[in-house]
């Protein structure tokens, strides 16, 4: 993950962060290539092979 | 149970130490609101990381799920664990974005993009979720503490409270963060211990084949897929609004920082979270299946562990329930200084006054989670009735508005989506079919979330479309005009 252009201390109040040419800071930080919709389904996946290992342990 | 002594001066020690942090955080650290909401944005990823864990591992999910867990078995795991599965995604795709708005808390980023009618809305509906998660795990602490100290429920509430109340008000999100960190080893020490005396006083894992039932440690336990489902998809949309977890990112130094914060504190409570089910089960296995769900805990803590080891678990069971207690009442408090009295009461608020307004609505906050609480002691469902609500409005808005620029653009869509999500839930949770009410959760015969995020979804896709189809393109790095 690379470090986004926004790394300041934010000393100023909340009207100058409303400022109209900030709104699309976000985007600035780039987001992995892999769709985002395929990593959750692997996470939950991923999860449903930890259960199944605990199974297998626990029924001996 | 009458038999157990606990450690009064390892609690004593326990409980000066969190105070002693909250002193030191107020003299050295605090000087703004900013600082007691945030941390002053300059935490690093490891205090991030298992102040995210200890924030995910509290009492409602040691007491809560173990009891799940002597019901459904080994699937009660997906109670907890889709909430930090989903906090690794989140480390990637939503939280080091939020970071680089600096904003401090989630309704802001409504009111940037679409106004404050938005940033009302979405507060409202993070409030109702986070006063419910506040006064669930304030009522597994109060739980506890009344059956130590054989007290009334009310005096236990006003006893946990004031407890946690203490530090937050001095300190802040500077002391919560440290204390979360110590707070995560007692419990994970604790809790492991637990488990792993449970089962070699029980002779090994052979003791679970008393367990008659073949689907208890199967994937999708007794409860089926579809209560497994139900549980992921909870997990998942509620995560995606929870302030409470979110501001721990906003506190980071860096975005880098908030991303390390949040997988590395996902990947330990992820792991860490197959604890209470282990509980769960062994619970059922040693008790048989009518002890009751909040009992088996208990009855394991005091049964099994017993003198020091107990007493542990028992600082661990505070300690679990009062890094999250902190960190929802810190959420709140923050939202009604920041979304409420500063953007509309008194915008020219001067610092010390934002101050010591936080440091009032600390107090209001916990004073209506306790009577919450007592009003409706039903604790993992106090998580879920706000959550369901939050969690099929705020939560697959806040994803779309980090993921896709175009819901953006499309102030309608959003409100009316959010709208939409909240009452379709409120009505189902009020007129659904419900199988059973247990002591710790409502068994419903389809999950409200079920119903209530395809129609949000559904709502938001089109909606957008439909609100920016004449819009022009909008470039990744481009400034508004």
């Amino acid at each position: 993950m690379e470090p986004d252009k926004t790394e300041t201390r934010d000393d100023r109040g909340e009207s100058y962060r409303y400022a109209s040419h900030e709104l699309d800071l976000m985007d600035r930080v780039e987001l992995p290539r892999l769709n985002p919709w395929l990593s959750l389904a692997l996470l939950v996946l991923a999860g449903f092979a930890y259960v199944w290992i605990w199974g297998v342990l626990l029924r001996g | 149970m009458e038999e157990f002594q606990p450690s009064w001066w390892l609690i004593a020690t326990y409980l000066l130490l969190m105070f002693g942090i909250g002193i030191w955080a107020a003299r050295t650290r605090v000087g703004r609101m900013e600082d007691m909401a945030v941390a002053g944005r300059s935490s690093g990823p490891w205090l991030i990381a298992f102040s995210v864990a200890a924030t995910w591992i509290n009492g409602t999910t040691l007491i809560g799920i173990s009891g799940v867990a002597k019901d459904f078995g080994l699937s009660a795991y997906w109670t907890g664990g889709s909430f930090v599965l989903a906090t690794i995604w989140m480390s990637y795709y939503v939280v080091p974005r939020l970071r680089a708005t600096r904003i401090i808390t989630v309704p802001q980023l409504f009111e940037r993009f679409y106004g404050p009618r938005h940033r009302l809305v979405s507060l409202s509906l993070i409030i109702l979720r986070d006063l419910g998660a506040t006064a669930g795990v304030m009522g597994s602490l109060a739980v506890v503490t009344s059956s130590i100290l054989q007290i009334s429920l009310l005096q236990s509430l006003a006893l946990v409270g004031a407890l946690t109340l203490v530090y937050v008000f001095l300190g802040g999100m500077w002391a919560i963060l440290v204390t979360d960190a110590i707070q995560f080893f007692i419990v994970s020490i604790g809790s492991v211990a637990l488990v792993v005396f449970g089962f070699l006083g029980a002779g090994g894992f052979s003791v679970l084949r008393s367990i008659e039932d073949p689907d208890f440690l199967g994937s999708f336990g007794t409860g089926g897929p579809s209560q497994v489902i139900a549980w992921v998809i909870i997990g998942i949309s509620i995560t995606f609004g929870y302030q409470s977890v979110i501001q721990r990112g906003l506190a980071a130094s860096s975005t880098a920082a908030a991303h390390k914060g949040f997988l590395y504190g996902g990947i330990i409570s992820t792991i860490w979270y197959m604890v209470p089910p282990l509980i769960g089960v062994l619970g059922r296995a040693l008790y048989g299946a009518d002890i009751s769900g909040d009992d088996v805990f208990l009855q394991m803590t005091f049964g099994v562990a017993g003198g020091q080891l107990g007493s542990i678990i028992i600082v661990g069971i505070l300690a679990a329930s009062m890094s999250t207690l902190d960190s929802t009442i810190n959420t709140i408090a923050s939202n009604f200084t920041i979304d409420i009295y500063n953007r509309f009461l008194n915008p020219n608020a001067s610092p010390r006054a934002q101050l010591w307004l936080y440091r009032l609505n600390v107090i209001l906050v916990g004073a209506l989670a306790a009577a919450i609480y007592y009003v409706f002691p039903l604790m993992i469902e106090l998580f879920w009735l706000g959550g369901r609500i939050m969690g099929a409005s705020v939560a697959p808005v806040v994803a779309a508005m980090v993921l896709f620029p175009r819901v953006r653009r499309a102030p309608r869509t959003v409100l009316t989506s959010m709208l939409t999500g909240a009452s379709v839930i409120i009505l189902y949770q009020v007129l659904g079919s419900v199988q059973e009410v247990g002591t710790i959760v409502v068994v419903w015969t389809i999950d409200p979330i079920l119903i209530g995020v395809p129609i949000t979804v559904s709502l938001l896709a089109l909606g957008t479309w439909w609100e920016t189809r004449d819009a022009r393109p909008i470039r990744p790095d481009s400034s508004e005009p």
